[in-house]
Order: C-alpha cells, then sequence, then structure tokens
C-alpha cells in the first residue's frame, strides 16, 4: 500500500483513502479526500514537512499527515 | 434594513482587510463568553445607517473541531443573528473556499458571496463571471473585488441593496446521522461541478513565487537567510525604539519633577510623582517595542514569508513540544516577551499555544540587558581567553544561550507534564508571495500597542501603586509619635515594608549569596528587572546625575561581613544574573499572560516555575563558585 509519505517529489498520484484520525475532517475541508490528484512538490530540509499541490492549491502537511493519505497504485500516467 | 452583519471566511482570504476597509478605525475587541477568542466588532456608516460589522475569526469550515470554528458556528446559529453574513472567498482558491460558503447558506442565513482577489484570478487567465456564479448559487449576491486597492464600495452598495430571496433551497441536503466526512466530500463534488463552467486553462504555478521559494526554503539559503531578516529586525528595534523611548522616559521624569514642585508636599503629591506617574511610564515605556516589533511581523505575515518560516522550523522545534509556529513569539522573546506572547495567537493547538506562552518569558529580554552590563561589568575579569575571546562578552552571550535552552528544556517538561486530547498537527496553506499592505500592517501596530495599554496596563499600573505604598511606608509611619494625624512618607527605603521584606528574606537568599540590600532589589524589580539598577542606587544613595560609574565604584566596596570578602565577586555576580535570567519578575509579562489565556492560573504557574528555578539555579552556581 503506497502512503503518500513515501511517494517521490513530483510525482502525480490519485488519493485512494485516507486513514481514521483526529485530522481527517480537517484534510477534507481542505479538499484532501479519494479521487483527488495529489502531488509532494517540496520537502523542508529535514524531509519534513511537505508541500503538497492538490488542485490550484499549495498545503504543507507533515510527514505523520501524509502518512495517513493513501495512494492508487501507480496509474497516473 | 441591514443595521447588523458578519464577516466569514478562510483565513488568509483578506478578511481583515475588508473588515479596516469598512470600518476604519470604528473598532473594539471583546470576548466570547467560555473561549480565549477574541471578539472584533465596529461599525459603519451606509446611507446615514450606523451598520454594525462583526469580524468572526477565520475558518475552513463550520464544523466545531477548534474553539474558533465553534465561536463562528454558535454565532450564526445564536439568538442575535446578524442580517446578513457577508463570506469572502479567496477567487484563486474558488472551489475550496466555497465548502465553507455552502456550510453557510445552508444555515438558512442571508448570505452575501465576496470574490476577493479577483485581480490575482484574472491574471491567472481565471476569469469568473459573477452572474453566472450568482445564478448557479440562487441567485445570492456576488461582488467580485480586490480590497487591497482599498475600494469595497461594490460590497457597501450590495449590502445595502441587500434583498432577501424567498427561493431558499438548500445547497446540500443534510440528513441526520450522515457522516460529516461523506458530507464533505459531497458537497466538494457539488462545488466541482458547479464550477465546470469555469475555463480550465490555468494549471500554471505562479512561477514567480516557485522561483523565490527555491532560494527561501533552501536547506542552506533558507536558514542562513532567516538569520539574516532577524539580524536585521533586531538591529532596527534596538536603533529606532531607543529614541522614542528615551523620549518617553524623559517626559515622565520631568512631568513627576514638574507636578512635584507644583503639588503641596505630602502623601498625595508623593503617590502621583513617585507611584502614578512613573506607573504609567512604566507602560508606555514599552509601545515602541511592541510597535516595531508588531511592524515587522505583520510585514513578514503580510508578504507569506511568516508560513515558510513555519515550514522551516517546525522539524527542528518538535522535540521539544513547540511547533513551527513557535519560533516567531521566542524570537520575539529577545526583544520582549509581552508582544512575544501576544504574536502566539497564531498558534492554533491549544497546548502548544501554552507550552509557548510558559516559556518565552526566558528568554533573555532587552530589559535584562542593563542588570547584566552592571553585574558583569563588576564581577566578571576584563580578561582575555585563549588570546582572543574577551570574558566579558562571552559571559553575556552565555546568559542568551542560557535563556534558549532554559526555555526548550522547560518546553520539553511541559509536554511531559501538561495532557491534552488533541494530538498534533501541521496542516496549513502555503500561500503567493505579495506585497505588504502598509495600512494593514499599521491596523495591526495600532490594535496591538492598544491591547497592551488596556488589556496589561491596568494591572500593572495597581501593582506599581502597590509597589509605591509599601516602598514608601513602613511601620514607623503607623507609631504615634507624629504630631498630626496625616501618614508620613517614609524617607528611606530601607525602613519602608520593602526595606523591612529584604531584611527578612535575608536568611533565605544567602545561600544564593545575596544580603538584604541585593534582597530589597529583587522585591522591586517584581515590577520590571531593569529597576534593580535604580534600586541600588537609591540604597547606596547615590545622586542620580552619575549613577552607573559612581554605583560600580560603591558596589565594588562592599564588604561582605561573614566572609570578609567583596559582596559582589564572581560568585554573586553569576548567581545573580542567573537569577535575573530565570526568574519572573516583570509584571507586564504576567498580565499580559492572563490575557492571553483568560485566566489567573498560568501567570501564576508561570510564575511559580520561574521563581522556584531562578532560586534552585542560583544557588546551585554560588554554592560551586564559592
Amino acid at each position: 500500500m503506497n502512503r503518500l509519505s513515501s511517494i517521490s517529489l513530483n510525482q502525480i498520484c490519485m488519493i485512494e483513502s485516507v486513514d481514521e484520525s483526529d485530522v481527517k475532517d480537517r484534510l477534507y475541508e481542505m479538499g484532501i479526500y479519494p479521487e483527488q490528484s495529489i502531488q509532494v512538490i517540496r520537502k523542508a530540509p529535514f524531509g519534513d514537512p511537505l508541500v503538497v499541490k492538490i488542485g490550484n492549491q499549495e498545503i504543507i502537511l507533515r510527514h505523520n499527515e501524509a502518512e495517513l493519505i493513501i495512494i492508487k497504485e501507480n496509474k497516473a500516467h | 434594513m441591514i443595521k447588523k452583519i458578519a464577516l466569514v471566511g478562510n483565513p488568509n482570504v483578506g478578511k481583515s482587510t475588508i473588515f479596516n476597509l469598512l470600518t476604519g478605525l470604528n473598532q473594539k475587541v471583546g470576548n466570547y463568553p467560555g473561549v480565549t477568542v477574541d471578539k472584533k466588532y465596529g461599525s459603519f456608516k451606509l446611507n446615514e445607517q450606523t451598520v454594525e460589522v462583526v469580524d468572526l475569526p477565520g475558518t475552513y469550515s463550520l464544523h466545531p473541531k477548534t474553539e474558533d470554528e465553534q465561536v463562528v458556528r454558535s454565532y450564526l446559529t445564536g439568538d442575535s443573528t446578524p442580517d446578513v453574513v457577508v463570506v469572502i472567498a479567496d477567487a484563486i482558491n474558488l472551489s475550496r473556499n466555497l465548502l465553507l460558503f455552502t456550510q453557510v447558506y445552508d444555515l438558512k442565513v442571508p448570505v452575501i458571496l465576496v470574490l476577493n482577489r479577483i485581480d490575482l484570478s484574472e491574471k491567472d487567465n481565471d476569469h469568473i463571471p459573477a452572474a453566472k456564479l450568482s445564478s448557479l448559487l440562487g441567485g445570492i449576491p456576488v461582488v467580485p473585488l480586490n480590497a487591497r486597492d482599498g475600494n469595497i464600495d461594490s460590497l457597501k452598495e450590495s449590502i445595502s441593496s441587500f434583498q432577501e430571496s424567498d427561493t431558499w433551497q438548500p445547497f446540500y441536503q443534510t440528513d441526520n446521522g450522515v457522516d460529516y466526512l461523506k458530507e464533505t466530500e459531497a458537497r466538494h463534488q457539488k462545488i466541482d461541478k458547479l464550477l465546470k463552467f469555469l475555463k480550465k486553462d490555468r494549471q500554471k504555478p505562479d512561477s514567480f513565487t516557485n522561483k523565490l521559494d527555491k532560494v527561501l526554503l533552501h536547506r542552506v539559503w533558507g536558514y542562513s537567510i532567516f538569520l539574516t531578516i532577524l539580524f536585521i529586525i533586531f538591529q532596527f528595534i534596538y536603533v529606532f525604539a531607543n529614541v522614542p523611548m528615551d523620549l518617553i522616559d524623559n517626559f515622565f521624569a520631568d512631568s513627576s519633577s514638574f507636578l512635584a514642585e507644583l503639588l503641596p508636599e505630602g502623601p498625595f503629591s508623593s503617590l502621583v510623582t513617585e507611584g502614578i506617574i512613573p506607573g504609567i511610564g512604566g507602560v508606555v515605556i514599552f509601545i515602541p517595542q511592541i510597535a516595531f516589533l508588531f511592524f515587522f511581523l505583520t510585514v513578514l505575515e503580510e508578504t507569506g514569508y511568516m508560513t515558510r518560516v513555519v515550514f522551516l522550523m517546525d522539524r527542528i522545534m518538535r522535540p521539544f513540544g513547540l511547533h513551527g509556529k513557535s519560533v516567531v513569539p521566542l524570537i520575539s522573546g529577545v526583544a520582549c516577551a509581552i508582544p512575544a506572547i501576544m504574536s502566539s495567537r497564531s498558534i492554533d493547538q491549544p497546548k502548544e499555544r501554552l507550552i509557548t506562552i510558559l516559556v518565552t518569558p526566558l528568554m533573555s529580554c532587552s530589559a535584562r540587558l542593563p542588570v547584566y552590563i552592571l553585574l558583569i561589568s563588576l564581577t566578571v575579569p576584563d580578561k582575555l581567553i585563549a588570546g582572543f575571546i574577551n570574558m566579558q562578552g562571552l559571559v553575556l552571550f552565555g546568559m542568551y544561550i542560557l535563556g534558549i535552552i532554559a526555555a526548550l528544556v522547560f518546553a520539553m517538561v511541559f509536554k511531559a507534564i501538561l495532557l491534552t486530547k488533541s494530538k498534533s498537527f501541521l496542516i496549513m496553506e502555503m500561500p503567493r508571495y505579495q506585497l505588504p499592505k502598509m495600512s494593514n500592517t499599521l491596523f495591526n501596530v495600532f490594535e496591538k500597542s492598544k491591547a497592551f495599554v488596556w488589556g496589561a496596563g491596568r494591572i500593572i499600573l495597581a501593582i506599581s501603586i502597590i509597589l509605591w505604598v509599601l516602598g514608601s511606608y513602613g511601620p514607623q509611619s503607623f507609631s504615634s509619635s507624629h504630631e498630626s494625624e496625616e501618614l508620613l512618607p517614609q524617607t528611606s527605603l530601607e525602613t519602608s515594608f520593602i526595606g523591612i521584606l529584604g531584611k527578612q528574606i535575608e536568611p533565605a537568599i544567602e545561600p544564593l549569596g545575596y544580603d538584604w540590600k541585593i534582597g530589597i532589589s529583587l522585591i522591586t524589580s517584581f515590577a520590571a528587572r531593569e529597576v534593580f539598577v535604580g534600586t541600588m542606587a537609591t540604597i547606596y544613595s547615590i545622586d542620580e546625575s552619575d549613577t552607573d560609574k559612581s554605583l560600580m565604584a560603591r558596589m565594588n566596596q562592599e564588604i561582605n561581613p561573614n566572609t570578609g570578602e567583596k559582596t559582589y565577586g564572581l560568585a554573586t555576580g553569576i548567581s545573580l544574573m542567573i537569577f535575573y535570567a530565570f526568574a519572573m519578575q516583570c509584571m507586564s509579562t504576567l498580565a499580559i499572560t492572563k490575557r492571553e489565556t483568560k485566566s489567573w492560573k498560568w501567570p501564576l504557574v508561570q510564575f511559580g516555575y520561574m521563581t522556584v528555578l531562578a532560586y534552585v539555579s542560583s544557588f546551585i552556581a554560588y554554592q560551586l563558585l564559592a
């Protein structure tokens, strides 16, 4: 199972599902929910946090949050 | 007729810009019952009618997860609902912003939708036809505008001609029991479908922001530039805040002596000239630093750079129980803990915000500097170590490092002690870079300075007067030997209540290497640390004109009767500096902690742990060195 936290930089992927957690509501509100394409576009110097691009917006997430996001097996292209 | 409106929107959509443009300086800050969220409200004239405006906190939804969201939700569903809710959406991020809009709309309240930053979305080649959007959203008014150019007439017009629609239909039919996540997903999908008509030929990222981020978020350049910016800001604060601070200082000193001559001698004159006026002066003196610091912080915030600092620092701060957003308050604490604690507002996790507030006063603020300088030149030898390092400079540097280490260690302690249900997270938008808007910046500076004067000023003034009473009267004032019935102020600090208290605590502070004279100074510097120098001068009855030089000479001659050695030796000097580094000797900080946490509990905790820390560390330092 691929998670957003282990996806390489700039690879466009499709969200499969989001794990249960306290921040799931907030992720959904920010537009991070299944069937959306998402891309990690930047990592902070210590590899954490990350900047993801979803739609037209850039959002900062920690590695912990990115780990909750499950990515579909690579069929994006 | 519209009499009351509320502003709702996601964070950073320009909501406060619109609030400022509507109300000008006609704004107030109050409280919502039971929460720590400030209530911002104001009013403006529209066609000769006064319209009240409430600026609700920025939120991503009405689903009550945070205090902010609770406040917005209960305000919109409460008893005194506004006549119109103005939902402000960011035109360059319309689809996500419409989520909150549809939630508000479904409360069946009258709404106007503002599309702010319409100029940027045009630049993105992203035309949003307002009329079409309005008809798709059940005919509610849609007002495109660019608040940064200062013109919001179209919004005012829309408010004055507002007609409640009678064809309301829910955007999303909420069945009780339906999962909030399912609902959110369905709302997003419906919004996306609705926005299908918009041209989709954008998708090209803002190349300017991208290029700048390559440098500003670089592993080497990113941190170097951040440090350089901090360095420049502190240079500015020290250079520019000093001038008005001296002016304020002189002004209050002059007013005191002017009134002392004018008023008939007696307790009243003394109360005014030695209690009230210095008390007010003690509040006003902080305004330049607060104003300058907030000026720079707001500029960095407005440009979007502050979010980059959070991004760069988050990983480094986390092991200490702090957040990327804790960096700004901690660093600002080197100038002054008051604005630093006020700037902790941006941390939305309650636990991390509280830890930040509790440890920020451990950073060595500028008020400690005069104390350090006096004690270092008195007790630390002016020698070179290894041929090129000045020992006095090294000790001064060490004091700053000590403050940083203590703040981080105690952050870890509080992380372990304080229990919360909520886990820490970081989910925040990375904004585009933009030029700061000067009027917003000045508004913020004004607001913060005012909040300090009103919020903390009263407490500071009250404590100053209490300290004046304790410093001016002693048991002899109440003895019957006076001819008159009147209470006479004591002439010397030594025989006052504070003086007696200073002597009383001597056994307790002796193990730290202090005598009763230092004890008196410790008590008087509860108001503010820098009072130490002044109190020492009073005790040693030094003429005010050349305090520094002669005070140092007098203190240098002081002999400890028990040991026969100099009172101000290296051991006492270091012990005293450590005490000043750690002790909570700033009533203004306590007052602002009370204001920011809305409870007396946390300033008391802060006072307690810092006092214990100061005592124990000074004890250890003295015993090791003596």
